[in-house]
């Protein structure tokens, strides 16, 4: 009656009740799906720990609701007044758009390769700031990063 | 035996979850889920000493099952939530 296996579930649906475990004042650790926040994280294998949002602002991995039931887990690379504009770490172009209240969680840490980092420390803060000054030669550096070996990812 | 206090069952999404009260953080790579028959003891047994044989008798009120399935599933399932650390 007990298994130890992966339930997977719609994103509209699963992160509707994961809001509102973060609204009752807890944190959430999830596996990330999909690759659009590579290079740190990969698919399937790397998590997030999420919190309620506490702040919204540019460089922030955030959890938001771009569209209603279509969530993301973006980097925000852009606010204007109340408007957010965001872009995956592993997206060579394609932003979202979304406002300040659409943004509904923010990142505790991240979990690459079983490690937690902190998104205070000084590893991905590091990292962040340099990706985002990267931008311009994105494209070639997710190309290599594509082919490297698995585990090298 | 009976179900350790602090824990609570909640349906998130169609799943039946436990979490356990007063932790800040759920893991989701690491949660436990229920199937409808066990989440349906859980919730007949919370806060009650039962034994193999009172699940059985709960079972086959509300399911067809053999005296045997259902004593092999309460005896798998017992296991298992002990296993788990939730019940003592």
């Amino acid at each position: 009656m007990r298994e130890e296996n992966i339930i997977e579930l719609p994103n509209d649906i699963f992160l509707k009740g994961i809001r509102e475990l973060l609204e009752e004042g807890h944190t959430a650790t999830l596996r990330v799906r999909g690759n659009s926040m590579r290079p740190f994280l990969e698919d399937r294998r790397d998590s997030i720990k999420l919190t309620a949002v506490t702040h919204v602002e540019i460089g922030d991995a955030v959890l938001a609701e771009i569209s209603p039931g279509k969530y993301v887990f973006h980097r925000i690379i852009d606010i204007q007044g109340e408007h957010v504009t965001l872009m995956g770490d592993g997206n060579v172009r394609g932003t979202e758009h979304c406002t300040k209240a659409d943004v509904k969680a923010n990142a505790l840490a991240v979990i690459r390769k079983g490690k937690e980092y902190s998104t205070e420390g000084k590893r991905w803060k590091r990292y962040s700031a340099c990706w985002m000054r990267l931008s311009p030669i994105r494209r070639w550096l997710l190309a290599i990063h594509r082919r490297l070996p698995t585990n090298w990812r | 035996m009976k179900i350790k206090e602090g824990f609570e069952l909640r349906e998130m999404c169609g799943e039946n979850i436990i979490v356990a009260k007063g932790i800040q953080n759920i893991d989701f790579n690491k949660i436990i889920s229920l199937n409808e028959s066990a989440a349906y003891l859980w919730k007949a047994l919370i806060g009650k000493e039962f034994t193999a044989p009172s699940m059985v008798e709960l079972l086959r009120q509300e399911y067809e099952v053999s005296e045997e399935t259902a004593l092999a599933d309460a005896t798998e399932l017992i296991k298992a939530w002990q296993e788990a650390g939730l019940c003592e």
